[in-house]
């Protein structure tokens, strides 16, 4: 070994002579320390009821319990000697000694390693999703089959398909009646028992808001001008099949709103309220996304939670 | 290592070896989803790309472009030589068992997602045909909707969807707009409903035949073909019929006449004169029943296995 090495400062393993037939370490044992075979076989094992269930064999070279020292986890199964077993035991001051003279982008590894480990067996149990708000609303919505739905299959359903809790579906239910998303009323199993959609697109409006929000875009009909919402109300008021001609479009707007412009008609069909007909030059009144605008614009307040 | 600004470092899924360690600048850290590529984060000083690459050679798990000029350290695997040989010799293997660990925990997470998706894109599949009223819808919206209530990504949802293909209960059309061609809806809405009372009623659900009765429906649906006739706006065998398919499909066993009690209480399978548990199974004259209930019921009973054999192989 080289004398300027500073590895030379570590805390060398300590040897361990274990007997054919003994304990090295128990299941659940919590010792922060793990094993380097250095000569003879190991045995890991478990105990299922009185009998002793033969997990696998570890020869030279082969190390135990890493994880008890990383990642301080019981040992997960109990080990034994096969043969008469020499050991090189690195305890907790043995490897942090040797961590110490780590090079600091080895460590990071090390502890990125880790942590991600830890992170990807954790997030095993939780749902993917980071909002129950948004999912719990999509599934609503589709759910939804224009009758009442019952609270308690609906929780149970969204709670195996998600993983999400009972009780924070509960909570999201909750927090839908206060956005006057969803109303709940008796029902065969209690007060409270059965969730009332009135209008289910209002659910649809709120996970696209909640999307926007969360990649930082704008709602669109939340972006809209006093002018711009006065002309949707006045096309609203119209329920047959509209297609005109731009120039049509723009003296109807007028009739509003005198103020109204060629640049309500170009915003519109960007937002895709007037699209082009097949006949060319002829806007067509796309009435559902008409709708869809004029509902969210009605319910700003509920969706985004400034009723609360 | 200096990289350029609106440079690539490296490309989502190219071999890759080397360690990098920012030390100066920016990265975007991109993930392809389809034809698209999204960001997914950002790698400023100090962070790690490409650790798994150095210890256990896998390839980048993302794309990294520069966004501002990027002073990057290297770390190539005979630098990783070098500083290991200064240490024990038990230190190295160290280091690959906690990239093994990593990499087995990674990928079981990544198959338990996409298992415990399969009852939400079921769900998505039943609403597409039931509401919509088609079988072959774009596959865009069923992505879009898994990720909004499951939160199962794009690339995932198409392994998912790809496994149900494998299964032959659906198929991907390609195109300009991919669509997914249900073969059945019927039975997706049964395996749906299956899969929701096993979870939630905890025992085994009605509509899981026992394998007796599984073959007394299969031999009623190979004579019908044959031989069926109209009964009562439901299609009827003769019990001769039925019987000779039974021995068919099954030679040596005996036609048990007592599964007739739960086929018939399920509502699958009856028989005229109507069944008695005193009867003998000469008594019965002719069977009859929805013949494409019947074939529903026994493509569940088919699929239903395969979920658990065949499903976290395909992944």
């Amino acid at each position: 070994m080289n004398p300027g090495n500073p590895i030379n400062k570590f805390i060398p393993p300590t040897p361990r002579c274990v007997p054919a037939g003994s304990l090295v370490f128990k299941q659940g044992d919590e010792a922060r320390e793990m094993f380097l075979i250095e000569e003879g076989e190991l045995l890991a094992f478990d105990n299922k009821g009185n009998e002793e269930r033969e997990l696998f064999r570890m020869g030279k070279g082969s190390l135990v319990g890493v994880t008890s020292i990383f990642e301080h986890e019981p040992k997960p199964h109990s080990v034994k000697a096969l043969t008469e077993v020499k050991l090189s035991v690195v305890d907790e001051a043995c490897m942090a000694s040797l961590l110490k003279v780590t090079p600091i982008w080895l460590l990071t590894i090390i502890k990125t390693i880790i942590s991600r480990t830890r992170v990807a067996k954790q997030h095993t149990q939780v749902p993917l999703f980071s909002d129950p708000l948004e999912s719990l609303s999509r599934f609503l919505f589709l759910r939804y089959g224009g009758k009442p739905l019952e609270m308690v299959e609906i929780v149970r359903e969204y709670s195996w398909q998600t993983r999400v809790s009972e009780e924070s579906i509960r909570g999201a239910l909750r927090s839908l009646v206060r956005r006057n998303m969803i109303n709940l009323v008796a029902g065969e199993n209690g007060p409270d028992s059965r969730i009332i959609i009135e209008q289910p697109m209002l659910l649809d409006l709120f996970v696209n808001y909640l999307i926007c929000e969360k990649t930082k875009r704008k709602y669109p009909p939340f972006q809209l001008s006093p002018r711009e919402k006065s002309c949707l109300e006045f096309l609203n008021l119209e329920k047959a099949v509209l297609t005109k001609e731009g120039n049509d479009w723009l003296k109807y707007l007028q009739v509003a709103n005198p103020e109204a412009s060629v640049a309500e008609i170009i915003k519109f069909q960007e937002l895709g309220i007037l699209y082009r007909d097949r006949d060319p030059g002829r806007l067509k009144l796309q009435r559902i996304k008409l709708e869809h605008f004029l509902l969210a614009i009605h319910n700003e307040a509920s969706i985004k939670g400034s009723c609360l | 290592m200096i990289l350029p600004a609106k440079k690539y470092l490296c490309l989502e899924g190219n071999p890759q070896d080397k360690l990098y360690i920012v030390k100066k600048g920016l990265l975007q850290a991109q993930k392809r989803e389809g034809a698209k590529s999204f960001i997914v984060g950002e790698a400023g000083p100090g962070t790690l790309i490409g650790e798994m690459s150095l210890l256990e050679n896998l390839p980048c798990k993302f794309t990294y472009k520069a966004v501002e000029e990027t002073e990057l350290v290297v770390v190539d695997q005979q630098s990783l030589k070098q500083t290991l040989n200064r240490f024990p010799t038990w230190f190295e293997p160290i280091l690959h068992f906690l990239a093994q660990r990593l990499r087995q925990a990674e990928t079981y997470k990544s198959r338990t997602d996409k298992i415990r998706a399969l009852p939400s894109l079921l769900f998505l599949m039943c609403r597409e045909t039931e509401m919509g009223g088609k079988t072959t819808f774009p596959i865009e919206t069923l992505i879009e909707n898994l990720r909004i209530i499951n939160g199962l990504g794009y690339n995932d949802t198409f392994h998912l969807v790809r496994a149900l293909c494998s299964l032959n209960m659906a198929k991907i059309i390609p195109g300009e707009g991919v669509h997914l061609q249900v073969f059945n809806p019927k039975v997706v809405r049964l395996l749906y409903d299956t899969l929701l009372a096993r979870a939630v009623d905890k025992k085994r659900p009605k509509t899981l035949l026992s394998g007796e009765n599984q073959m007394i429906l299969s031999a009623f649906v190979d004579s019908a073909k044959a031989k069926g006739f109209n009964y009562h706006d439901s299609t009827g065998v003769s019990s001769t019929d039925l019987f000779a398919s039974y021995k068919r499909l099954l030679p040596g066993v005996k036609f048990i006449s007592t599964s007739m009690t739960a086929l018939g209480e399920e509502g699958y399978l009856y028989t005229y004169p109507a069944y008695l548990s005193s009867m003998k199974t000469e008594d019965i004259q002719l069977f009859y029943a929805d013949i494409d209930k019947v074939m529903d019921i026994l493509e569940l009973n088919r699929i239903y296995p395969l979920l658990d054999k065949k499903l976290p192989e395909s992944f």
